[in-house]
C-alpha cells in the first residue's frame, strides 16, 4: 500500500463514523418520544461496549493481526481442502504495534464495522429492549459472531478463499460489509424482535396492527443525509482495503453509492405515493438506507447503471417487506432493520454475482449467503435466547407504559414538552 | 420527580405511572417467551382460554425451533455441493437447493412466531 493510499484510507475511515451517527439518529427518530434519550444513549453505549469487547477478544478471531489478511487461523482439512474458519491472533490486540500499516487500517475498519453491526438490532428493539440487555447483546456480537463472519469474509477465511479452493470466481466479495455488517445486524434484529416480542398494543387481538409512527421525522431525514457521507467514505475505504481497487477507480464507487441510494429513494417515494396516496417520510428514509446497504456489496464492482438498478429494486422491495413483516408476519420492527439491512444486504450480495464480470461469481455469492442464513441466524438466536434467560431483554410492563426514558434513565428527552397519553394502552 | 437537566416531569407523564390497573395481561402480549408462565396468573381469561393460548404457544415454539434447526441443514447441503460436485451444473443446483431449505426453515420459524403470538393471519 502506497503512502497516498494509506493516507486516503485513513481519512475515509475518519469520515465513516458519520454512517453510525446517521443510523443512531434514524433509530431514535423512529422510536417514540418517551424512549428517545434511552435510544440515543443506548446507541452510544453499544458503540462503546462493542468497541471494548472487540479490542479485548473479538479482534483475535478476525485473523487480521499480526500480518496481512490471509494469515494464520484455525484450519481443518476436509475433502482435501483447507477450511479456515476462525482467526488465531493474540487477544488484547497483541501484535498490533508490529503489524504493517495496512493491517492496522483493516483493524480500524473492523472496529467501525462491529459498532455498526451491533447498533442495527438496537433500533428494532426500541421502546421495550432494556439498556443492559442491549449492551450484553452487543458484547456477544462483538466477541463471537461478528469476528467469525468478518474472518470468513475478510480475514482470509473459507469464504474469501472459495475462489482459490473451489474455483468460484474471485471468492466471496463484500467490499463494504453487506454480509459481515448489515446482514448480520439485520438477522440479529430479527432474533431480538422474536425474543423480546412486539410492543404493547402493537398487535391487538382484533383488527389490523396499530400504527406507531416515529416521533421525529427531522431526526430520521437528517440521519439519512449524515449516513450518506459516512456510507460513501465506508464504501471507498472498503474498496481499497478488501477489493484492492486502484485509486483511479474510486470515483465510480462513490457515484455508484450515490446512484444506488438515489434510485432506492425514488422507488420508495413512488411506491408509497401509489400505495398510500402520499409519500411516507419514514419509509422513504428506510428506502434511502436500503439503497445504501445494497451498495455496500456492489458499489466497487458494478457499473453506474447497474448500481441504479440495484437501488431501484431495493427501493421497491423495502416498503413492501416492511409492510409484509408487520401486517402479515406480526413482526414488530420499529426501525425496519430486517427489511433495510438483512433483505437489502442479501439483495446486494446477490447482485454482485449477477453483475460482476467474473465467471463463477454468482455461485460464490450464493455460497456466501448460505452461512448467513443457515448458520449465523440460528447461532445469534441461540446466543440471544441464552442471554435472555440470564438478563431478560424485555422491560417490565410498567416500564413499557411509562416509557424507557423515565424507567431506565429517570428523565425524559423532552422534559419541557407535554407528553400525551398513548391511546393504544387503554 | 425530575427529568434530564433537573426539569420537572409533567403531570401528563405521571398519568402513566398512576394508571397501573391496566397492566397488560399475558394473553395480551403474546409473542414473548414469558407468555405461558404468566398465562396461569391471568385473571381476565377462562381456564379454557388459558389452555388454548398455552397449547398454541407450545406448538408455535416447537415450530420456531424446528425451523431454526432446519436452516443449518440447508447450509450443510450448500457446502456438500462444493465438495461433492466439481461440475458447475449439479453444484449450482445443490447450492440453490440448500438455500431453498434455509428459506423453508425460515418460513417455518416465522410461522411458529405467528402461532406463538396468537394465530393472527
Amino acid at each position: 500500500m502506497t503512502e497516498v493510499a494509506f493516507s486516503l484510507t485513513l481519512a475515509l475511515l475518519a469520515l465513516a463514523p458519520l454512517a453510525i451517527a446517521g443510523m443512531a439518529l434514524i433509530n431514535t427518530g423512529l422510536g417514540r418520544s418517551r424512549s428517545a434519550a434511552q435510544a440515543l444513549l443506548g446507541s452510544l453505549i453499544i458503540l462503546a461496549v462493542s468497541t471494548i469487547v472487540f479490542a479485548v477478544a473479538g479482534a483475535a478471531l478476525t485473523g487480521n493481526l499480526p500480518g496481512a489478511p490471509g494469515g494464520a487461523g484455525y484450519v481443518f482439512q476436509f475433502a482435501g481442502k483447507p477450511w479456515n474458519w476462525a482467526g488465531s491472533a493474540a487477544p488484547f490486540m497483541g501484535g498490533f504495534g508490529a503489524a504493517p500499516p495496512q493491517a492496522q487500517l483493516v483493524l480500524l475498519f473492523e472496529f467501525l464495522a462491529v459498532s455498526m453491526a451491533a447498533l442495527i438490532p438496537w433500533g428494532s428493539g426500541a421502546d421495550r429492549w432494556r439498556l443492559s440487555a442491549g449492551c450484553a447483546a452487543a458484547a456477544v456480537l462483538a466477541a463471537v459472531v461478528f469476528p467469525l463472519t468478518a474472518h470468513w469474509v475478510w480475514g482470509g477465511g473459507w469464504l474469501a478463499q472459495s475462489g482459490v479452493n473451489f474455483g468460484l470466481g474471485a471468492g466471496f466479495l463484500d467490499g463494504g460489509g453487506a454480509a459481515a455488517v448489515h446482514v448480520l445486524g439485520g438477522l440479529s434484529a430479527l432474533a431480538v424482535v422474536w425474543i423480546a416480542g412486539p410492543r404493547k398494543g402493537k398487535f391487538p387481538k382484533e383488527g389490523l396492527s396499530t400504527a406507531m409512527p416515529g416521533h421525529n421525522a427531522v431526526y430520521i431525514l437528517f440521519g439519512c443525509l449524515l449516513a450518506l457521507v459516512g456510507w460513501v467514505a465506508w464504501n471507498l475505504a472498503g474498496a481499497i482495503l478488501w477489493l484492492h481497487a486502484p485509486l483511479t477507480s474510486l470515483t465510480v464507487t462513490a457515484i455508484n453509492t450515490l446512484l444506488s441510494a438515489a434510485g432506492a429513494l425514488a422507488a420508495t417515494f413512488a411506491v408509497t405515493r401509489i400505495r398510500f396516496g402520499k409519500p411516507d417520510a419514514s419509509l422513504c428514509a428506510n428506502g434511502w438506507l436500503a439503497g445504501l446497504v445494497a451498495s455496500c456489496a456492489a458499489a466497487g464492482l458494478v457499473t453506474p447503471m447497474e448500481s441504479l438498478f440495484i437501488g431501484l429494486v431495493s427501493g421497491i422491495v423495502t416498503p413492501l417487506t416492511v409492510e409484509l413483516l408487520e401486517l402479515a408476519l406480526s413482526i414488530d420492527d420499529p426501525a425496519g432493520a430486517i427489511a433495510v439491512h438483512a433483505a437489502s444486504g442479501l439483495w446486494g450480495l446477490f447482485a454482485v454475482g449477477l453483475f460482476a464480470p467474473l465467471p463463477g461469481q454468482l455461485l460464490a455469492q450464493l455460497v456466501g449467503i448460505a452461512p448467513l442464513l443457515g448458520l449465523v441466524l440460528p447461532l445469534v438466536y441461540l446466543l440471544f435466547w441464552l442471554l435472555n434467560r440470564a438478563l431478560p431483554f424485555r422491560v417490565d410492563p410498567d416500564g413499557e407504559r411509562i416509557g424507557m426514558d423515565l424507567h431506565e434513565l429517570g428523565g425524559g428527552a423532552y422534559p419541557e414538552f407535554v407528553i400525551h397519553r398513548d391511546e393504544s394502552y387503554r | 420527580m425530575r427529568g434530564l437537566g433537573g426539569a420537572p416531569i409533567q403531570a401528563g407523564a405521571l398519568e402513566f405511572i398512576k394508571s397501573s390497573s391496566d397492566a397488560p395481561s399475558a394473553i395480551e402480549r403474546p409473542g414473548t417467551d414469558f407468555v405461558p408462565k404468566a398465562a396461569h396468573n391471568c385473571h381476565t381469561g377462562t381456564a379454557a382460554q388459558v389452555f388454548r393460548a398455552s397449547g398454541r404457544f407450545r406448538k408455535g415454539r416447537a415450530m420456531k425451533y424446528a425451523g431454526l434447526l432446519v436452516m443449518p441443514a440447508g447450509f450443510f447441503l450448500a457446502i456438500a455441493a462444493l465438495v461433492l460436485f466439481p461440475a458447475p451444473g449439479p453444484r449450482v443446483a445443490f447450492v440453490v437447493c440448500g438455500l431453498a431449505v434455509e428459506a423453508l426453515g425460515l418460513a417455518v420459524a416465522v410461522r411458529g412466531h405467528m402461532e406463538v403470538r396468537g394465530g393472527r393471519p
